[in-house]
């Protein structure tokens, strides 16, 4: 190749890669709106994530102000719910997730909630409810934990579901139906049992959830 | 013309999810003219952009908060901020938690006026005021001074979806120039 002809090609690399690097750096050390060029707005603006394939590790406080890794669970199926006192199908579900916890105990999952909100409102909340799975209390590092399923930008509840090796099987954003519950269930535990792959489980329930199969 | 400056700032985001009125932010910036009342639908629901959706044809989807609430302002006259919220189907805001503050010193705010909203239930939360579809709502401001040219306007919200998802509330940025007084 041309020696003038590569240099050229390096700059342009090089003004490329800058350019995106600092466009990342926007997006993550909160630019000051008034000074981002609105043209530009669309593709700084941050966009929900990939939701992970394994369970991400984080530890947050429980009820009890002790520090508990989401490892502490490890070995069995997890249903992860995200949720805040101020969100009224977060309350709604919550009777169903109790439900759920102790109806299937005895085929190893476990339900966790997430509050992503105010210590003192969480406790409260729980306490009058009667919340009796285990509860992770977070503010900023709530926030995190949220960031590390790939979901900014997005509502609550949402509820992840993994096999009992930490597999992401699904994560269902929006209030947890019954029967939806049912059906993610019965699938974790073919995964389980390896009678499905986690894409074909993950199919499953794309299909029969949102098809509305009974 | 009205251009959208929408930047999710984490920061900002973590505030919007643990209090009701800070929020996720945007900038709507404008210069007069009017408002854009609507926006085509333009994308992808939030579990589409999430990889959670199925090709059925039935399958429902959330939209991203600035298609469920589409925001915009505009001086309807002397001394007025009109602002009005498009609200898709489905979807509702709080008449409780709407607010609008002054960013700057040079221009005070009156009182908020809302209408009248559509009654909603809740065994949780009680009875409470929401809107469907669109509300509309008045603002009067002064100036400090006959020179203040702008207006910058804080107006926070936040709703649910019927289908059962409740975002953190949103706060934009509205500026707008002031006619010669």
């Amino acid at each position: 190749m041309n020696p003038s002809l590569r240099m050229v090609l390096v700059a342009v690399m090089f003004a490329a890669a800058a350019t995106l690097g600092f466009g990342l750096y926007r997006w993550h050390h909160a630019a000051t709106p008034a000074d981002v060029p609105a043209a530009a707005v669309d593709l700084l603006a941050p966009a929900p994530g990939k939701i992970p394939d394994s369970l991400p590790l984080f530890a947050l406080r429980d009820r009890d102000g002790q520090l508990r890794s989401i490892t502490d669970w490890q070995g069995k199926s997890l249903v992860i719910n995200f949720w805040a006192t101020w969100c009224p199908p977060c309350r709604h579900e919550i009777p169903l997730l109790k439900t759920l916890n102790a109806a299937r105990a005895s085929q190893n999952f476990q339900v966790i909630g997430v509050a992503v909100d105010f210590r003192d409102a969480v406790l409260a909340y729980a306490k009058k409810e009667r919340i009796d799975y285990p509860l992770l209390i977070g503010e900023q590092d709530g926030l995190d934990v949220v960031e590390k399923f790939g979901l900014v930008n997005i509502g609550l509840p949402f509820t992840v579901f993994t096999d009992n090796q930490g597999r992401v099987v699904t994560l269902h954003l929006g209030e947890l139906r019954p029967d939806d519950a049912n059906r993610i269930f019965d699938t974790v535990i073919e995964v389980n049992k390896s009678a499905l792959t986690l894409e074909q489980a993950k199919q499953k329930i794309s299909r029969e959830l949102h098809a509305g199969v009974s | 013309m009205f251009s959208i400056r929408a930047i999710w700032i984490p920061r900002i985001l973590l505030i919007g999810f643990l209090t009701p009125f800070t929020a996720w932010s945007a900038d709507l910036s404008t210069t007069p003219g009017p408002p854009t009342a609507s926006h085509p639908h333009q994308g992808a629901g939030l579990k589409d952009t999430l990889g959670l959706k199925t090709k059925a044809a039935n399958d429902e989807d959330f939209l991203p908060p600035d298609e469920a609430y589409r925001f915009s302002g505009e001086l309807s006259r002397p001394g007025v901020l009109h602002l009005r919220w498009v609200i898709a189907d489905g979807y509702y805001l709080y008449k409780h938690r709407m607010k609008v503050t002054s960013g700057s010193t040079q221009v005070q705010l009156g009182a908020f006026k809302l209408p009248h909203g559509d009654t909603k239930t809740d065994e949780y939360f009680g009875t409470q005021e929401v809107y469907h579809h669109q509300v509309e709502a008045d603002v009067p401001f002064s100036r400090a001074t006959s020179a203040t040219r702008e207006i910058e306007a804080h107006v926070t919200y936040q709703g649910c979806a019927e289908a059962g998802l409740c975002y953190p509330p949103i706060t934009k940025i509205l500026k707008l120039k002031l006619p010669l007084s």
